[in-house]
């Protein structure tokens, strides 16, 4: 029986498994696979935005912005980049979709240290981005930056064990998924091979968002529950495909029920967890103003929807603490615009938001404007 | 501890080397050994309900033994009964039973209502109970002698690769291994690897990935249209194929390398052409059990055509409860029962027998029987009778859903599906043959196995389904 544990039959496979992941490390570290990623992927933001700042000069920008797609498509990159250029300021958006704390902290590091005249960063998030997120998606995101990875001064929260944590720094796991949609969905991908880098459009990005969410009740979990069902029952789009979407999903009558039976809309986070996510913020901001540089943190608002479905409880203890925490430090600049519809009473709520998470053309102006205005 | 965690492959490690060794001077000892690591194993999961298995141990031990001593036999194959039977009872379904009673009253208009015990449920119980059971009425039955060591049958019942979901093995065949010198080889080692890793891939692979098609569908139906409701209802019939033929590869792989063999327990279910058949091919110890003591006891075939279709209709009916304590896995025992009956009853026509064996109409009972038995996992997968009206209304909605893309695509998948299980079905069945596998061929197989862990593993150890009865 114990023959078999020692032959060759048994550890070849391991063998065999072992080389193929050498050899698809090497090849993937060299750039194999780099000109078949998809532009949208989490990998695709980063690899394509590496490549347009350095066609475009790593020595040009003196301001960038980091943060996830609430700040990447809710601001006016085009006319921000132009106005700012007025000013003598070259602006890069450095900003990508589901950017959370790890790759927000590998961006600007990496631009800190690469881009030579580099002044500020804007840096946005809102209070449920500070916290939570998944460390493979986010080693996608910040791959071309990840020799910025930091665990000697973050504690980053790492759920997983060693031998998993180690598993999803390979390029093989970072590059996995992107692989595996080639070939489900290779008629796609080689339909828009040629359109898939453009490095201008990059940089002067300016997603449309057409749509609000006017015409939809979603002042409270019931509304958006009875909401939910009416969505339900037409069983079509009836205006905002993506915001309907959300909305049923978010507010499905038997999950969101049994949350109000429980009292308990959202989950709570541990006291831990929210000493450790202000710890990391305090120490980027304090080592980002150490160096010399400025930055702009701008707290953006939230819509009720996401209030009441999926924010954590404690997620603005986390932003108040981490707001005082940063308040005092030299040429760190405040402008916290969580109550923007306060601010512009003339809108409704709705009007400034293009779905549960990401505000509209409207939003996008008013918050372009307040950006520019902070450079006055 | 579950067979898809990495505690489980060091515990089995341990448990292959200690066992290796004591093997080697004593065998008993290995046999005390084994038991110890069997109680260990399920204590990870529940120490404190240890005891309920050795209470069904120790009860059968000693009445199986006063049974064959005994003038006035009988009373002792009662007891033997209420025990195991009691504890079934108690543990499974007393809550079903008062919730039951409860509805009954307050539909007969009184506001009474009977308070519900708070229990956990036994991981396994359904399982070790039945095999504790067979013991006892084969002794009844003369066709096993007891066993005279305490040990030999507290490892029959708590043997840890089949203690808490089968297969259920017969008293005669495990003893009869006991008793031979146990065969081990290099062939067997290769094939109860080679099972090992099989299983898992069709646990983590397969099964844990279905299930993100299943469980958003089964958890909020109404939130479901006609299409996604359809492909849902076809996965989980795949879902739960490769949640529990996947659990017994692993528990026969691991029997195997400690010497024992256990017998088969699926045979490709979803190429069966009747009910019967799937029958003969699905869960087939549990089959063979319900055919052997309950069946059988009721009278099987052998009082007329009325009392048989009586006693198919009972067995699976007892059959749907023995998963578990809910309305809707009896609803579920219930339509096989309804299926085999329908199904008896036709054979008897001659006219429905002619040109049976062409290929369009073995395509046409095989496209029947498929979706038969998918309609009734609908019953088996919901959480409740509500919720599996509300798949079934979905399901009645497909035409408003409409596309013929997703025509398209559903078809494209089954088609595919059933084409890799053909496959497999005839040329593959790598259960039989692996271990004569030659090394490139071996090491081909157990190379893809680990490269799919690896790569389309789902990240979560998710608990194996039938763990639940």
């Amino acid at each position: 029986m114990f023959k078999f544990f020692i032959n060759v039959k048994f550890w070849a496979p391991f063998v065999v498994v072992a080389l193929f992941f050498l050899i698809m490390e090497l090849l993937l570290r060299n750039g194999i696979w780099d000109k078949n990623i998809k532009p949208l992927s989490y990998l695709g933001h980063g690899v394509y935005r590496a490549k347009a700042i350095k066609a475009y000069g790593l020595d040009k920008p003196n301001w960038i912005s980091v943060g996830n797609s609430i700040i990447d498509w809710g601001l006016d990159h085009k006319t921000l980049r132009t106005a700012l250029k007025e000013k003598d300021i070259d602006y890069i958006r450095m900003s990508m979709g589901s950017s959370k704390f790890p790759a927000i902290q590998m961006v600007s590091d990496w631009s800190i240290e690469n881009m030579d005249n580099l002044q500020g960063i804007i840096i946005g998030s809102s209070a449920t981005s500070l916290g939570k997120y998944n460390m493979l998606t986010q080693y996608k995101i910040a791959w071309p930056f990840i020799s910025s990875y930091d665990n000697q001064n973050y504690d980053y929260d790492v759920t997983n064990s060693p031998i998993e944590h180690l598993y999803q720094k390979l390029a093989f796991s970072v590059y996995f998924d992107d692989i595996k949609d080639y070939f489900i969905n290779y008629k796609k991908h080689l339909k828009n091979y040629n359109r898939y880098t453009k490095p201008n459009k990059i940089l002067n990005f300016n997603k449309k968002m057409n749509r609000n969410l006017c015409g939809y009740e979603l002042a409270n979990l019931t509304e958006c529950i009875e909401t939910a069902n009416y969505l339900r029952k037409a069983n079509k789009t009836i205006k905002n495909r993506l915001a309907e979407k959300e909305i049923k999903r978010r507010c499905p009558a038997k999950i969101s029920k049994k949350k109000m039976a429980a009292n308990r809309l959202s989950s709570p986070i541990s006291d831990e967890l929210i000493e450790l996510y202000i710890q990391n913020w305090t120490k980027l901001f304090t080592s980002i103003a150490e160096k010399g540089l400025s930055v702009k943190f701008f707290v953006l608002p939230e819509h009720p929807l996401l209030k009441y479905t999926t924010k954590p409880i404690g997620m603005d203890q986390v932003m108040n603490q981490l707001l005082a925490n940063i308040s005092t430090l030299k040429n760190v600049e405040i402008y916290d615009l969580r109550e923007l519809y306060e601010q512009h009473p003339s809108y409704e709520i709705c009007e400034l938001f293009n779905d549960g998470i990401h505000l509209s053309q409207t939003g996008k102006q008013i918050f372009t404007q307040e950006v520019l205005t902070s450079f006055e | 501890m579950l067979f898809n965690s990495f505690s489980f492959m060091i515990f089995l490690c341990i448990v292959l080397v200690v066992s290796a060794i004591l093997r080697k001077y004593n065998k008993g000892a290995e046999l005390w050994f084994l038991v110890l690591a069997s109680a260990y194993f399920y204590g990870q999961w529940n120490w404190t309900y240890l005891i309920l298995i050795y209470i069904t141990i120790v009860s059968d031990y000693i009445l199986g033994l006063k049974y064959y001593k005994s003038e006035n036999p009988l009373k002792f194959l009662y007891i033997s009964l209420t025990v195991n039977l009691g504890i079934l009872a108690v543990y499974k379904y007393l809550n079903f039973i008062l919730n039951s009673a409860n509805t009954l009253i307050q539909t007969a208009g009184f506001s009474y209502t009977i308070p519900g015990v708070e229990l956990l449920l036994p991981v396994g119980i359904s399982f070790y109970t039945f095999q504790s059971m067979s013991y006892i009425i084969d002794i009844h039955r003369g066709s096993l002698k007891p066993r005279e060591k305490f040990v030999d049958y507290a490892l029959f019942v708590s043997f840890f690769p089949q203690l808490v979901a089968g297969p259920i093995v017969r008293a005669s065949e495990f003893f009869k291994q006991l008793d031979e010198k146990r065969h081990f080889s290099f062939d067997m080692a290769q094939t109860g690897v080679f099972l090992i890793t099989m299983g898992l891939v069709k646990k983590v692979v397969f099964a844990d990935n279905l299930a993100l098609i299943v469980d958003p569908v089964f958890n909020a139906p109404e939130a479901a249209n006609g299409w996604s409701t359809l492909i849902a209802v076809y996965a989980f019939a795949f879902q739960i194929y490769f949640d529990f033929s996947g659990y017994t590869d692993i528990a026969i792989g691991v029997a195997m390398l400690l010497g024992f063999q256990f017998p088969k327990n699926f045979n490709h279910p979803y190429v069966a052409l009747s009910i019967q058949d799937f029958w003969r091919r699905w869960h087939m110890t549990l089959s063979r059990w319900l055919r052997d003591y309950l069946y059988i006891s009721l009278g099987g075939n052998r009082n007329g055509a009325w009392k048989t279709q009586r006693n198919l209709f009972l067995t699976m009916f007892l059959g749907g409860l023995w998963h578990g304590a809910s309305w809707n896995f009896a609803i579920w025992g219930v339509l096989h029962g309804v299926y085999l009956a329908i199904e008896r009853k036709i054979s008897q026509y001659q006219w429905m027998s002619w040109n049976l064996d062409i290929k369009p109409v073995k395509f046409l009972k095989w496209l029947l029987v498929f979706n038969l038995v998918c309609f009734a996992w609908i019953f088996f997968r919901a959480e409740d009778f509500d919720q599996s009206i509300q798949i079934i209304t979905n399901l009645t909605n497909l035409a408003n859903d409409f596309k013929l893309k997703n025509l398209y695509n559903t078809s494209a998948y089954l088609v595919i599906a059933f084409m890799v299980l053909h496959k497999v079905s005839n040329y593959y069945d790598f259960a039989t043959r692996s271990g004569k596998m030659k090394s490139l061929e071996f090491i081909f197989w157990q190379t893809i196995f680990i490269l799919m862990l690896i790569l389309f593993g789902a990240k979560e150890a998710e608990s194996f389904m039938y763990f639940q009865f």
